[in-house]
């Protein structure tokens, strides 16, 4: 058994009652999973940490951006572009040199579920997409561990403790269909919402390895941060619940086998880079869509294109075979947004574009991928 | 038999297209019924999925509503 090399660095905890040594020793023999280093990862791990956890995976394969700074609170400007399970391991081993740390910096996927998750006790999904929700929770149920649940949208934030007994599945059969649920991207989130919830995630994970107190098991709390309001509701088990579906994955090779994307209505999308872009700038069957919002910066020069803003594609979906239509049969569409993200997630919401008989793509990147490209090659392009 | 006034707490997105946390609707004592009456009178939530609770437990649509209950509606979350 390990022990803590000093317990003074946990004297104040140590002193509660029902906690003590025993419930120390626990914790530092524990070996706990975070996944996404984001909003609600962040908090957690600096709790989990701090608190004396002895072994933190970190899953996270996204670099630190700007736009992650106002809710992400264990990286600096210094970070900007770094892996997040790095950046995030280097400064929590200042905080606490006697936990371990693991650095993963891959997504969570149907292959690498099982290798992952089976090293630790208990699992934390702080991920930011229902799919890698779902696979991780059919990997914990699969698997036999607890797993701590926290999510955010707008000013408010949930979280659950799960278990084979009762899961995510539990609460929410179905996957909702793509676009009706937006993300923190979209939405918007305060930055302290998921400073809150994630610190309940590092507070339900210590209750499960100690013993003290009344996890949220099979229970789901609610927190409203514009009025401060808590509320926990039951959930049921699959036994009570009769809508339960069947498309949870019976054993850990189904899991492999499984598409959580589509299984989240999500379809794979072509896409394309600007070096091959580029080659291709001066066939006349070529389309180019740009879907950003008015007033979206910066503008493109560097090739011919048309405005499409999403919002209007939303409105109307008919405009986006309607502008196919006009380049005739032989169309090799383009679409690109700023970063790559909503181009991708257009194609993905919108199949029927796919299953047409134009050559359809998004950008990956968008146009900072495009622009860093061009101004690398200023003189071709 | 009459309708009975129900009041209903809405979470997430289901508040935000709403412009309320919280309405009253008009509806039979059922859970189907309940969500039929909101999705008439606020036809911008159709799309949004939602779990229902009852007296803070999440309830199959097919169960009661006892007069008086306190229903919520709980949309998936996904943000991290």
């Amino acid at each position: 058994m390990l022990l803590p090399k000093n317990f003074e660095r946990y004297q104040r905890q140590m002193i509660l009652d029902g906690f003590g040594e025993a419930a120390q020793l626990k914790l530092a023999n524990a070996r706990v999973l975070v996944i996404g280093a984001g909003g609600l990862g962040c908090p957690a791990l600096q709790y989990l940490a701090a608190a004396g956890v002895g072994r933190i995976g970190i899953a996270d394969a996204d670099r630190v951006a700007l736009s992650n700074l106002h809710r992400q609170v264990l990286f600096t400007e210094q970070d900007l572009g770094k892996l997040k399970a790095a950046a995030a391991a280097a400064r929590l081993q200042l905080l606490n040199h006697q936990v371990v740390f693991d650095i993963i910096p891959e997504m969570i996927t149907a292959k690498n579920a099982e290798r992952i998750l089976s090293q630790y006790d208990v699992i934390i999904d702080g991920s930011d997409n229902f799919p890698t929700r779902y696979l991780v929770n059919d990997a914990a149920v699969l698997l036999n561990k607890p797993l701590v649940y926290g999510a955010v949208s707008g000013y408010e934030g949930q979280a659950a403790v799960f278990t084979p007994g009762v899961h995510y599945r539990d609460l929410f059969p179905d996957p909702p269909a793509p676009g009706t649920i937006p993300d923190c991207t979209t939405a918007g989130v305060l930055g302290f919402l998921p400073g809150v919830i994630g610190a309940v995630m590092a507070g339900e994970a210590i209750k499960l390895i100690t013993g003290v107190g009344e996890p949220l098991t099979g229970r789901l709390l609610v927190y409203r941060a514009l009025t401060q309001e808590q509320f926990i509701f039951s959930i049921p088990s699959q036994q009570t619940l009769r809508h339960m579906q069947s498309s949870m994955p019976a054993s850990l090779d189904e899991l492999r086998q499984t598409d959580y994307g589509a299984f989240c209505g999500l379809h794979s999308v072509p896409e394309i880079t600007p070096v091959e872009l580029a080659a291709m700038k001066e066939n006349s069957d070529l389309l180019i869509v740009d879907i950003r919002e008015p007033g979206e910066l910066p503008l493109s020069t560097g090739f011919a294109h048309m405005l499409l803003p999403l919002s209007e594609i939303n409105r109307e979906p008919i405009r986006l075979t309607a502008s196919m239509q006009e380049k005739g049969g032989n169309a090799i569409m383009v679409f690109f947004c700023q970063s790559g993200k909503r181009s991708a997630q257009l194609l993905s919401q919108h199949p029927e574009v796919l299953a047409g008989s134009a050559l359809v793509y998004s950008l990956q990147g968008g146009i900072d991928a495009w622009n860093e490209y061009s101004s690398k090659h200023a003189s071709g392009i | 038999m009459e309708p009975i006034q129900h009041t209903v707490l809405l979470f997430g997105q289901l508040a935000e297209k709403c412009g309320s946390k919280e309405i009253v609707v008009a509806a039979d004592q059922s859970a189907a019924a309940v969500i039929e009456a909101i999705h008439e009178a606020y036809p911008v939530l159709a799309d949004i999925p939602f779990r229902v609770a009852v007296n803070r437990k999440l309830v199959d649509i097919q169960d009661e509503i006892p007069q008086g209950a306190e229903i919520a509606l709980l949309p998936p979350f996904s943000g991290g």
